[in-house]
């Protein structure tokens, strides 16, 4: 041991006061053997003792250190300013982790300062899986969000499962009875999809994640109770743990997951059930988000093929011909409809409804639903427009909204060479006829809205349509469409009675083009509103007798 | 009509009298704002219908009215007939006057001597006051 007198005084002075120091001490001189420690330092290294080497009872990552420090000149290095080395140096002393801080004495002895940092570095390690899995579940948020098609989040949901979370994830759709939806994924490879007839009792916790109960821990599930139907074929090895976790819906349970792990991996700890449970809430809600859009598109698509105006024809020797365009700044369905419900025989009417909802959207569909709906079955009644209108009214009426309907009832029969029409509004702008000399006249009749009032009135007039004349039901929507020169003027009924007195003599088709492209014109690139037309032709006897053939059976859209 | 591109809405209500409310309307009366002027009827002839027999809706300063604006009034006529409350539409511009006609309800709602039947579909209790039709 190498030590002067003034050194050794120093030492003693240290010596007794690490002697009692919470931390590990170790002193040990260049060449690397333990000089002296204290007895927490005995406490960690229970092999050493001053005389050994430190190589001997100390771990390499110390022993290592302590070389490489006292290979190190040391001149430059005073006494009073002893430097610590090369940054600290840590390691493992058994299960703890020990952070190491030297002190170099002027006669190359080493201190050894060493902290106990487990739990630092514990907390370190969760701080970095936390933030690995958020930004995992980030992702697994955009990745799940981008679609809103039901079965492309299921395979985003079991890839994403697949990948990160297990070996192999299955997705259990909730089904039609004992029919279930089932997507799977093993490891990083394909989406598997299929429909199976299982009975979800036989997977212990599955039917009740399926009723969206909370999840049972993993360690209750026995795996060997997994049935075949759920390991994916793919997987290797038989099932070590498995995991399975409700998909919460928006009210409604969206299905389960089930994660599996073979046996020979990492079985779920009680972190990775709890993460795999913040996994699925996020699938469940792209789940849930993705089958209510599927659902209300497929409410829209089935409205609108009830909605979309009908072709129409030529009728018993009356044409009809309809036209409509919906409201530009939303596709929804509109407010506007028409219908022509033809007559059983050659010498019976014929009925023309054109009509506005108030309001867009569902609800207005709805209602306009249940008025073309009522219409038909009221057809008998069409001789009497006023007790038909009364009747619609009262099956409208409402006690919690005031939303209405304006229509136009049109019944038209072939009389020889002229159509007969009887028409009346219903608190609709009164149709216009335009006569063989392009004179434009207004139909007198008027009337209340219909599903407000308690009791309507309503008047039916008589019009006779020469060949070549026309009787035009229109909506607010063409007279109101703003555009023209300066962008928000009206379209306008006198521009729109100048426009129908150049149709004089033109086939009902014609009609409603022309009017109808005079509107777009009118408006430009600008808002409108819905706008529908139909007009209603006495044709020339050519057309007549070549049509009319042709023309048997009732047709709707 | 005012000549601003979109006037907005806004609707102000004041006590004119002890029994007497008016609600001024400003700007377009239509899809987005109807619903404004149904919720404050509701909530104002709530508060104060005890004491309300008048309600005059003044549309000098209204702008634009489409259908879901005549459905707001005519909500507010059935909210009064509930309340026995009667309904002015005062200072109406032409074009109001006009889609009053055009739909029938000018009557309806401007006839001072009318009594009309509160709508009470699904109501289980006879309507109260007023003769049967």
């Amino acid at each position: 041991m190498d030590t002067t007198t003034t050194s050794s005084a120093g030492s003693l002075e240290l010596r007794t006061s690490w002697a009692s120091a919470p931390y590990p001490v170790v002193l040990a001189d260049r060449s690397g053997t333990v000089v002296e420690l204290n007895t927490a330092a005995s406490a960690v290294f229970s092999a050493l003792s001053p005389g050994d080497r430190l190589r001997d009872g100390a771990p390499d990552w110390l022993a290592d250190a302590h070389l490489r420090l006292s290979a190190e000149p040391t001149e430059q290095q005073s006494e009073q300013r002893p430097e610590s080395g090369d940054g600290p140096h840590g390691g493992q002393v058994g299960d703890r982790s020990y952070e190491a801080h030297a002190t170099r004495g002027s006669d190359g002895d080493v201190v050894w300062w060493l902290v106990d940092d487990t739990d630092r570095r514990l907390a370190e390690e969760a701080l970095h899986g936390e933030r690995q899995r958020t930004s995992f579940l980030a992702e697994a948020s955009n990745a799940l969000l981008s679609s809103l098609n039901v079965n492309r989040c299921m395979e985003v949901t079991a890839q994403l499962a697949a990948t990160h979370l297990a070996d192999a994830a299955v997705i259990i759709a909730p089904g039609k009875g004992r029919r279930h939806p089932m997507t799977s994924c093993v490891g990083s490879g394909e989406v598997v999809r299929s429909i199976v007839d299982i009975d979800t009792t036989s997977m212990p916790g599955l039917a009740e994640a399926l009723q969206g109960f909370p999840p049972v821990p993993s360690r209750w599930i026995d795996p060997a109770s997994a049935p075949e139907w759920v390991v994916p074929e793919e997987m290797e090895g038989s099932v070590g743990s498995v995991v399975i976790t409700p998909l919460p819906g928006h009210g409604t349970p969206g299905g389960a997951l089930v994660l599996l792990r073979t046996s020979g991996g990492t079985a779920f700890s009680e972190d990775a059930e709890v993460f795999a449970r913040l996994f699925a809430a996020r699938a469940g809600a792209a789940l849930a988000a993705a089958r209510m859009y599927a659902e209300q598109s497929s409410i829209t698509t089935t409205l609108m093929r009830e909605l979309l105006p009908p072709t129409l024809h030529q009728v018993n020797g009356v044409e009809f011909a309809g036209g409509y365009r919906a409201s530009g700044h939303s596709d929804r369905v509109g407010g506007d409809f028409y219908d022509v419900h033809p007559g059983a025989g050659e010498d019976q009417e014929s009925l023309a409804v054109l009509g506005d909802v108030c309001g867009k959207g569902l609800e207005a569909a709805v209602l306009t639903g249940k008025i073309r709906n009522t219409l038909h079955a009221l057809l008998p009644l069409a001789d009497d427009h006023a007790r038909m209108l009364r009747l619609l009214n009262t099956a409208l009426l409402n006690s919690h909204h005031t939303r209405f309907a304006t229509l136009v009832l049109a019944s038209a029969a072939r009389h020889e060479d002229r159509t007969r029409l009887r028409v009346t509004s219903a608190g609709h702008p009164a149709p216009l006829i335009v006569r063989r000399d392009g004179t434009v006249e207004e139909a007198d009749t008027s009337g209340s809205l219909v599903g407000v009032l308690r009791s309507i009135k309503s008047t039916t007039t008589s019009i006779d349509l020469a060949v070549g004349e026309s009787c035009l039901l229109f909506t607010d929507g063409i007279t109101e469409a703003r555009g023209g020169p300066l962008g928000d003027e009206m379209f306008g009924e006198s521009r729109l009675r100048e426009a129908l007195g150049e149709c004089a003599g033109m086939p009902a088709e014609a009609v409603v083009e022309r009017i109808q492209m005079l509107a777009a014109e009118w408006v430009g690139r600008g808002r409108h509103d819905d706008m529908a037309v139909v007009a209603i032709t006495t044709p020339r006897p050519d057309v007549f007798s070549a049509l009319t053939r042709g023309a048997a059976g009732r047709r709707r859209a | 009509m005012t000549t601003l591109p979109h006037p907005y809405f806004k609707l102000t209500t004041e006590r004119v009298a002890p029994h007497r409310l008016r609600v001024r309307l400003f700007g377009d009366l239509d899809h987005e704002s109807s619903d404004e002027l149904v919720e404050a009827l509701e909530r104002r002839l709530g508060e104060d219908g005890e004491e309300v027999r008048e309600l005059h809706l003044d549309f000098r300063e209204l702008a634009a009215v489409d259908s879901m604006g005549l459905s707001a009034i005519l909500m507010a006529h059935r909210l009064c007939e509930a309340a026995h409350v009667h309904l002015h539409l005062d200072s109406r511009p032409p074009h109001l006057d006009r889609m009053l006609t055009v739909t029938g309800t000018l009557d309806y709602l401007t006839d001072p001597c009318a009594h009309h039947e509160p709508v009470a579909l699904g109501d289980t209790e006879p309507p109260s006051g007023g003769p049967l039709p």
